[in-house]
């Protein structure tokens, strides 16, 4: 358990603060780096203990598949600006198949969306954040599994959480260091996206849960995930 | 002649990773300006005719040398005040050159976005971690395959009746029906993909990567050249640094600096040198060719 709980922490909690912490006190230029560097390192321990671990074939498939829908997902619904159901898809496959897959759709699907939607700086962000998201809902399963207040509240908060987090990019891309103002002028700015964000990963969970969760266990029933 | 784009894909990598870190980590407009224009020109020869909007990142650089001085106010001149804030001349040089580094690698991720295809990603990163390039794989395989999948059931559904279009309830309902047949199919076809590459020994002994690049004379002499042209910037970059607040000043002797930037537009400008120069040539052995045929027919 203590193990766990360390797993988690490292890189849901200490490794954003490092972030925060590094923007707020170090008086250098070059944070928007940095960060970048923590989170591929973070996102790379992720995909390494996935390297050393046992997965199973038919486990590693069904992530794929998922992953699949939910990048395509991403693809067909280009013209929509803010419109991604990638959120949506790496909770439901968390919901089922444990947070460690969450973060595998989340992440793999970001990257690769990006081959169509176009590669950049924001790419390690994206997998990250949206990563984050498959994981808390993986440690919340038992939870969001059976509440549908709940789920909704995670997917306001994840598209929220997503929209701070891509602001943040921007401000430290654009900027070089961290400006609380420019912070809130971004946030402002994007108020719109962070709503169709919010809205849009409410439908796709209430829409989506009960009929995924059901193909999923179903799977994982039949064949023995 | 090797074209840049058909280079081994590891070098393709480190070279991308190269500029794409000096760009971002000296602070020094000159190089920002050479970094540019080695992207632009990568950019221009591979891409053909590009759209306008590709242009767009360009608008950076005047927008960080707006913004900068608005929330910075460090810097020797004052220009005027904004709100009783002081807006200085520093604070909008330090700007546009977060703006013009900003837009350079931008530019640059273009280019890599464009040359390195997924298969050569996965080239680099099936050595360090077969499992995740297997995954990706997987996927990779699973997005057009999906796609088609999900054309077949539309066409399945019309045939009975059960997709229609009257109205945005029924366009609604009739995409979410086939997206549904379309997952549960994908998932227990995907079970029995895992049995059949079980069967195949999938679990059986480690996973090796294979890769249809092979690594050639001119792979090993642009890898040389690249990787030398870093070195000399490398040695040199504190020397190579500006220093914005309070005023403008170039922390080394400007020697060091100007040999920096010798060796960085060489390390630019090599790709696009090499790309447009082996294109050239291509077509000039084609023309040359044809011309010959020509002949050959005519005598």
């Amino acid at each position: 358990m203590k193990k766990r709980l360390l797993k988690i922490l490292l890189p849901a909690v200490f490794l954003p603060l490092t972030v925060v912490l590094g923007a707020v006190l170090l008086r250098e230029k070059y944070y928007a780096f940095a960060i970048l560097a923590v989170l591929l390192l973070t996102v790379l321990f992720f995909y390494s203990g996935f390297e050393r671990k046992k997965v199973t074939s038919r486990r590693l498939v069904v992530v794929a598949v998922m992953t699949a829908l939910a990048a395509l997902g991403r693809v067909i619904l280009t013209p929509f600006p803010g419109v991604t159901p990638i959120t949506a898809f790496a909770a439901l496959t968390a919901l089922s198949l444990g947070g460690e897959a969450g973060f595998m759709v989340g992440s793999l699907a970001a990257l690769l969306s990006d081959f169509y939607a176009g590669q950049g700086v924001w790419t390690p962000f994206q997998m990250f954040a949206w990563g984050l998201t498959g994981l808390f809902a993986g440690l919340l399963a038992k939870q969001l599994k059976n509440n549908r207040v709940l789920l909704v509240i995670y997917g306001v908060i994840a598209g929220v959480a997503y929209s701070f987090l891509m602001d943040l990019w921007s401000v430290l891309w654009l900027n070089g260091t961290f400006s609380l103002k420019l912070y809130a002028a971004a946030l402002v700015t994007s108020l719109p996206f962070t709503i169709i964000y919010a809205v849009t990963n409410t439908v796709l969970l209430l829409l989506l849960v009960k009929p995924f969760c059901k193909k999923l266990d179903r799977i994982k029933l039949k064949y023995g995930l | 002649m090797k074209q840049f784009s058909r280079l081994h894909p590891v070098v393709l990598f480190f070279y991308f990773c190269a500029a794409l870190g000096v760009t971002m980590f000296c602070l020094n407009p000159a190089v920002q300006i050479i970094s540019l224009g080695g992207a632009l020109l990568l950019n221009l020869i591979v891409d053909g005719k590009p759209k306008k909007r590709r242009f767009l990142p360009l608008l950076m650089i005047p927008l960080g040398g707006l913004l900068n001085p608005v929330f910075s106010h460090h810097g020797q001149t004052i220009l005027f005040f904004l709100n009783n804030n002081p807006v200085t001349l520093q604070a909008i040089y330090y700007g546009l050159n977060m703006g013009g580094t900003a837009c350079a690698v931008l530019f640059w991720l273009s280019c890599f976005t464009q040359i390195m295809s997924s298969d050569k990603l996965l080239c680099v990163f099936g050595r360090f971690s077969p499992k995740l390039a297997l995954m990706l794989s997987l996927i990779l395989r699973f997005v057009p395959l999906l796609g088609r999948r999900s054309r077949e059931s539309r066409e399945a559904l019309q045939a009975i009746g059960l997709f229609r279009e009257d109205n945005f309830f029924w366009k609604l309902r009739s995409r979410v029906r086939v997206f549904f047949a379309v997952a549960t199919s994908a998932l227990e076809n995907g079970i029995i993909a895992a049995d059949s590459m079980e069967a195949r020994g999938y679990s059986v002994g480690r996973r090796t990567a294979y890769s249809v690049f092979h690594f050639s004379w001119a792979d090993g002499v642009f890898a040389f050249v690249s990787a030398a042209a870093l070195g000399v910037v490398l040695i040199v970059l504190r020397a190579m640094q500006l220093d914005f607040y309070p005023t403008v000043t170039l922390k080394g002797s400007p020697v060091a600096c100007g040999v920096g930037l010798a060796a960085f537009a060489l390390l630019c400008l090599l790709p696009g040198a090499l790309q447009g120069i082996a294109g050239l040539v291509r077509k000039r052995n084609i023309r040359r060719s044809l011309a010959y045929g020509k002949e050959a027919e005519t005598a």
